[in-house]
């Protein structure tokens, strides 16, 4: 009995202390605690019901919402933006009514014919992407890690006057003082998804072609050409296969051939241990990210094309090797 | 896929609890039974057809859901009747169950992007293997008026779809899928005539796909781009007879799919003649693309284009077992049947 009534006593005393502690705080905040976290990584909810980190309050740094790479799931950030009245929407939606069905039309007419080639030939080539035909580049879509508050690099993509695009901005690799962002610079332009009628998405079918070709002219810095695969669920979303582009510099334009199958699987930009061939047919969108240095950067993309060279070496398989990692090779 | 299925003690365990779940469902004297036997068979084709990229695995999950969707129907069903509650709707529960479980139209989206990403092995174990129950359930239901009526106008529309679907396609796995909605309507007929024919069925079916999902998988065929690998004769020898197993499926004479296209019509004109008709016009539809899968492995393999220089003829197990599969059991079932 005098054990337990020593046991509880003690209990009492731990409690009365973590209510000390927690009461001597000003504000009362109502503490988000995690045990992965450290004390300037916990989060406070303030009378605002603003989320801050106790970094911030303790350096008074701007008290926006923090931003870290995990996004919890937010009903309110999730509803689209509403651009007119319910009306204006309705009479919007007969618009894309009017202008979608004779495509439809035509995709179904097309699947009929199945006039389809299917004899693949050494030489084959197809433009993925010519920056010379108007209105291309605004296409593609430019993004910085200053977008998600992660940093504050900045980017754009224009027209160079020259019939190309031109991609530049200038990288800051300082991360941002949330207590939860370690590293930051990051720049990226991909390109425009494939869409069929009624803006269905569907992903380009690569599986004809062996190799990527690029007619660019860069400032001597190495970029990363990243294509994004078309996954269904959000935990392999950001699946990419990655491949350097290593650039000149300099005035002469530069033409770059990689092989498909030189692709590295990368998740979130990590290369994986586990690798696997690139599926051809399941390739969403082209990523060309610029990262991992600081300054200003320029690159200029004439176009951007796909080729079968059936003499090239490898061209046909892929180069990494698929082994299984045991539990003992660790 | 298949060597690595074989590979290890927990395959054999889960390819038994695939097995056995399809036997308490087929033994079992109660539809809890049946309910049990489809977890207990879903659970051990979940584990083999989980594989080790990524597509496999993302196939794997939807797959899982939609099974889960349509056993939670189902179960409702099953309550419902045993309950004695929505009376009325609970007949609709069961059957739009079974349709979701079966791929059939409207229920159908899921098909092709499962399978399409899967290996042939899992290819085989949900085209066949995973048909077995939900089609013993239709074979006992009673169906009559308005849900019958149901029924023949989902069969009708899922055999448009799975004819139209593959048209135009350059992936093996997607026509196979297709191939597989349209066979699961003719499957489904067949049982309403006797859960016995469906078995004969279904057991020609799965000799053809097995032989032909083998065949392609030991060959690395995957797509049409794959075929320009194949660069020896011998190779040639081998997609050639692989070729076969198009026109079987298509239902051509004299290959044995014939004999399914017909035995399907001599047990189901009578009690649905229009719902033959319709089906006969969409395999016309779907004879485009398994002659498309014939064409591509019989002549486009060769470099080049099309050839009619007569090459020297190499055996080949692959060769021995497309004729086995394809040409004598034709022969023997119709004389079995009392035709030849």
């Amino acid at each position: 009995m005098d054990v337990i009534a020593r046991s509880r006593s003690r209990l009492s005393i731990s409690m009365r202390l973590v209510n000390l502690i927690l009461l001597s705080r000003k504000n009362n905040p109502k503490y988000n605690t995690n045990s992965l976290c450290t004390w300037s990584q916990c989060r406070q909810i303030l009378r605002n019901n603003q989320r801050v980190t106790n970094n911030q309050v303790r350096y008074n740094i701007n008290k926006t919402p923090y931003a870290s790479d995990i996004n919890l799931w937010d009903p309110k950030k999730e509803t689209p933006p509403h651009e007119g009245t319910f009306l204006e929407e309705v009479i919007d939606g007969f618009d894309i009514l009017k202008k979608n069905i004779p495509v439809y039309k035509q995709e179904i007419i097309d699947k009929f014919k199945c006039d389809i080639d299917i004899h693949y030939e050494h030489g084959d080539y197809e433009y993925f992407e010519q920056f010379s035909i108007p209105g291309r580049v605004d296409k593609w879509v430019v993004s910085s890690d200053s977008d998600t508050g992660n940093g504050k690099s900045t980017a754009k993509l224009i027209h160079s006057g020259r019939n190309t695009a031109l991609f530049k901005g200038h990288i800051d690799k300082t991360p941002v003082q949330d207590g939860v962002t370690e590293r930051a610079g990051f720049c990226s332009i991909r390109s425009p998804i494939k869409t069929k009628s009624f803006e269905r998405p569907i992903s380009h079918d690569w599986s004809r072609y062996t190799h990527i070709c690029l007619n660019v002219r860069g400032d001597g810095r190495n970029y990363m050409l990243l294509m994004h695969m078309e996954r269904y669920f959000d935990i392999n979303a950001l699946d990419m296969y990655g491949y350097p582009l290593y650039t000149r510099g300099g005035p002469y334009w530069q033409f770059v051939k990689i092989p498909l199958s030189h692709f590295l699987l990368t998740f979130k930009g990590r290369a994986q241990t586990k690798q696997w061939p690139m599926n051809l047919a399941k390739v969403k969108s082209l990523c060309i990210g610029a990262g991992d240095f600081g300054g200003n950067f320029e690159l200029e993309i004439d176009y951007i094309a796909l080729l079968r060279d059936d003499t090239a070496d490898h061209s046909l398989d892929f180069k990494y090797e698929l082994y299984r990692k045991e539990p003992s090779d660790l | 896929m298949i060597f690595f299925a074989f590979r290890s003690y927990t395959t054999f365990l889960f390819l038994f609890l695939t097995v056995f779940g399809v036997f308490l469902a087929l033994e079992g004297e109660s539809m809890f039974s049946v309910w049990m036997g489809m977890e207990v068979s879903f659970l051990g084709v979940l584990f083999l057809i989980s594989g080790e990229t990524e597509e496999e695995v993302e196939s794997t999950m939807k797959y899982f859901i939609i099974q889960v969707i349509s056993s939670h129907l189902f179960l409702l069903s099953i309550l419902s009747i045993a309950g004695g509650w929505w009376v009325l709707e609970s007949p609709y529960f069961m059957v739009v169950s079974l349709l979701i479980k079966l791929g059939v139209f409207p229920f159908h989206f899921w098909v092709p992007s499962v399978i399409s990403q899967m290996s042939y092995f899992s290819l085989i174990l949900i085209s066949v293997v995973q048909k077995m129950i939900p089609i013993w359930v239709f074979s006992n239901l009673s169906l009559e008026g308005s849900l019958l009526w149901l029924v023949e106008i989902a069969l009708i529309l899922s055999a448009f779809v799975g004819a139209v679907g593959g048209l135009g396609v350059l992936h093996f796995r997607t026509i196979l899928s297709y191939s597989s909605i349209s066979h699961t309507c003719f499957m489904v007929v067949v049982s309403f005539y006797s859960f016995k024919a469906f078995i004969v069925y279904l057991a020609v079916y799965f000799f053809l796909n097995l032989g032909l999902v083998s065949s392609l998988w030991s060959m690395k065929i995957y797509t049409v781009s794959d075929l320009q690998k194949v660069s020896n004769i011998s190779s040639e020898s081998v997609t050639q007879a692989i070729s076969f197993y198009g026109l079987s499926l298509a239902g051509m004479p004299p290959f044995t799919g014939f004999f399914l296209k017909f035995f399907f019509l001599v047990l189901s004109w009578n009690e649905f003649p229009l719902m033959c008709v319709f089906f006969l016009m969409f395999s016309i539809i779907s004879l485009y693309y398994y002659f498309f899968i014939f064409s591509a492995l019989s002549v486009f393999s060769l470099f080049g284009g099309m050839s009619f220089r007569s090459k020297p003829f190499y055996w080949s197990w692959t060769f021995t077992i497309s004729v086995v599969f394809n040409i004598l059991p034709g022969f023997m079932l119709f004389m079995a049947v009392g035709i030849v």
